[in-house]
C-alpha cells in the first residue's frame, strides 16, 4: 500500500487517474458513513484494488458485528412481565356505574329505615314532654324534698288502706280524713 | 385545501398506528428489545446493566405512551429514551462502581459462540468471530459520545438526522464524532495508512 500522509488534498476529478494514490480519511469513513462523495472518488474505488478491499473489509467487519451481536440479544430471555397485569378493562364507565349503584341502594334502603328509626324514637316519647326537659324532671325526682313528698303520700295511701270501711262510700261521700289533712299539712313530719 | 387536509388525515392515521404499537407492550418488546439492548449493552459494556436500562426503556416508553406525538418513528422514540437512561447511569456513582467491577462485561468469545445459522461453514464462523472480536475492540476505545454514534449509524443505521435528534447534538457535531470513530475503528481493523 502507498503512504500518503493524511494532509492530502481531498481527491479532486482527476484522482481517480493518478495512479499511486489512495483515499483520504475523509473519503474514506464520509464513504462509508454514508456523506456525499465526489464522482471521482468512486471511480477510484473501481480502479482501486487495495481501496476497494480496505473498504470491503471494513464492511464486512461491520457486518459481522451486527449479525453476531444481533443474534446474541435475540437470543436473550424475553422478559414478559414488563408491567403489573391489569384485569381486563371494561372502559372507564364501570366502576363509576358501580358507585353509582352502590350509593342509590344506601340511599333507597337506607334512608327510610334511618327515617323509620327517628319516627319511632319520637312516638316512644311522652308528648307533652320535651326532651330538653325530661333530664330536669328525673333531677327533681330524685331530691329531698320530692322524697318527703313521696313518702307522706304513700303513708297516706298506707292509712286509708288500713282503715276500715265496711260500706262502700258513695261518689259524693268522700271526703279527706283528719289524719290525712294532718299528714298532708306543710310543715308536719 | 384538500392536500392539506389529505396531509393531515395520513399523519393522524400513522399517529394512530403508533399509539396502538405502543400500546401493547409485548409487541413492543418482542419488535424493538433485540436492536435496543444491543446498543445499550454495547453503549455501556455490560450486560447485566443493558437489561435492566432495556427493560426501564420499555417501561418508561409504555407509561409515556400518551406522550408521543408521532413526529418521529417508535425507534427512533426508544432510542432516544433509551440514550438519556444510558447518559443517567453514566453519571451515577453506582455505574462508576459497576464499570470498574466489570462483573458481567460483555466478552465477544461468548458473543460470538451463536454465529447466526446462515453462517455454516466453520471458515466462516470462525472469520466473523474474527471480525466481530476486533470491531468489538475497536469500540470499547472509543469515548462515548463517538461510541453512541457509531452504533447508531453502523449498527441500528439510523440516518444522520435521526442521530441528531435522538442524542439532541447538532448534526455538524455528529458528523465530527462519527468521522473520528470511522478513523479509530479504521486504525484497529489494520487498515489505516
Amino acid at each position: 500500500m502507498t503512504e500518503f500522509p493524511h494532509s492530502n488534498p481531498p481527491l479532486g476529478a482527476d484522482h481517480a487517474q493518478r495512479p499511486g494514490t489512495h483515499w483520504t480519511e475523509d473519503d474514506f469513513s464520509n464513504y462509508m458513513i454514508g456523506l456525499e462523495v465526489a464522482p471521482a472518488v468512486m471511480r477510484h474505488l473501481d480502479i482501486c484494488a487495495a481501496c476497494s478491499a480496505e473498504a470491503r473489509n471494513f464492511q464486512l467487519s461491520i457486518e459481522s458485528f451486527n449479525d453476531v451481536t444481533l443474534e446474541w440479544s435475540e437470543n436473550r430471555p424475553y422478559a414478559r412481565a414488563l408491567v403489573p397485569e391489569t384485569k381486563p378493562s371494561f372502559g372507564g364507565w364501570l366502576p363509576s356505574a358501580a358507585w353509582a349503584v352502590a350509593a342509590a341502594v344506601v340511599f333507597s334502603v337506607g334512608l327510610p329505615m334511618a327515617l323509620q328509626h327517628r319516627n319511632a324514637s319520637v312516638e316512644d316519647r311522652p308528648a307533652n314532654v320535651q326532651p330538653d326537659t325530661q333530664v330536669a324532671s328525673l333531677a327533681d325526682e330524685n331530691s329531698a324534698a320530692a322524697i318527703d313528698r313521696d313518702n307522706k303520700l304513700m303513708m297516706a295511701v298506707a292509712f286509708e288502706l288500713d282503715r276500715a270501711d265496711p260500706q262502700p262510700v258513695g261518689f259524693g261521700e268522700i271526703t279527706a280524713s283528719k289524719e290525712h289533712k294532718r299528714l298532708t299539712e306543710p310543715g308536719n313530719p | 385545501m384538500q392536500i392539506a387536509l389529505d396531509a393531515s388525515m395520513i399523519r393522524l392515521s400513522e399517529q394512530v398506528e403508533f399509539i396502538s404499537e405502543l400500546d401493547d407492550i409485548d409487541v413492543l418488546v418482542r419488535t424493538y428489545k433485540p436492536r435496543l439492548l444491543r446498543f445499550v449493552a454495547f453503549s455501556i459494556g455490560d450486560q447485566d446493566i443493558a437489561e435492566s436500562i432495556t427493560q426501564d426503556c420499555f417501561l418508561r416508553a409504555y407509561n409515556g405512551r400518551a406522550s408521543f406525538r408521532g413526529d418521529c418513528s417508535v425507534s427512533t422514540w426508544l432510542f432516544s429514551i433509551a440514550n438519556n437512561l444510558i447518559r443517567d447511569h453514566l453519571r451515577t456513582k453506582k455505574f462508576q462502581f459497576w464499570r470498574k467491577a466489570r462483573a458481567t462485561a460483555l466478552d465477544i468469545t461468548d458473543i460470538a459462540s451463536s454465529v447466526p445459522d446462515g453462517m455454516s461453514s466453520p471458515e466462516t464462523r470462525m472469520l466473523a468471530h474474527e471480525r466481530a472480536g476486533q470491531v468489538r475492540q475497536a469500540i470499547e476505545l472509543l469515548s462515548e459520545n463517538q461510541r453512541r454514534v457509531f452504533l447508531m449509524r453502523f449498527t441500528e443505521e439510523l440516518t444522520l438526522q435521526e442521530i441528531s435528534d435522538t442524542i439532541g447534538m447538532p448534526i455538524n457535531t455528529v458528523k465530527t464524532h462519527l468521522h473520528r470513530a470511522v478513523v479509530a475503528v479504521r486504525a484497529q481493523l489494520g487498515g489505516s495508512r
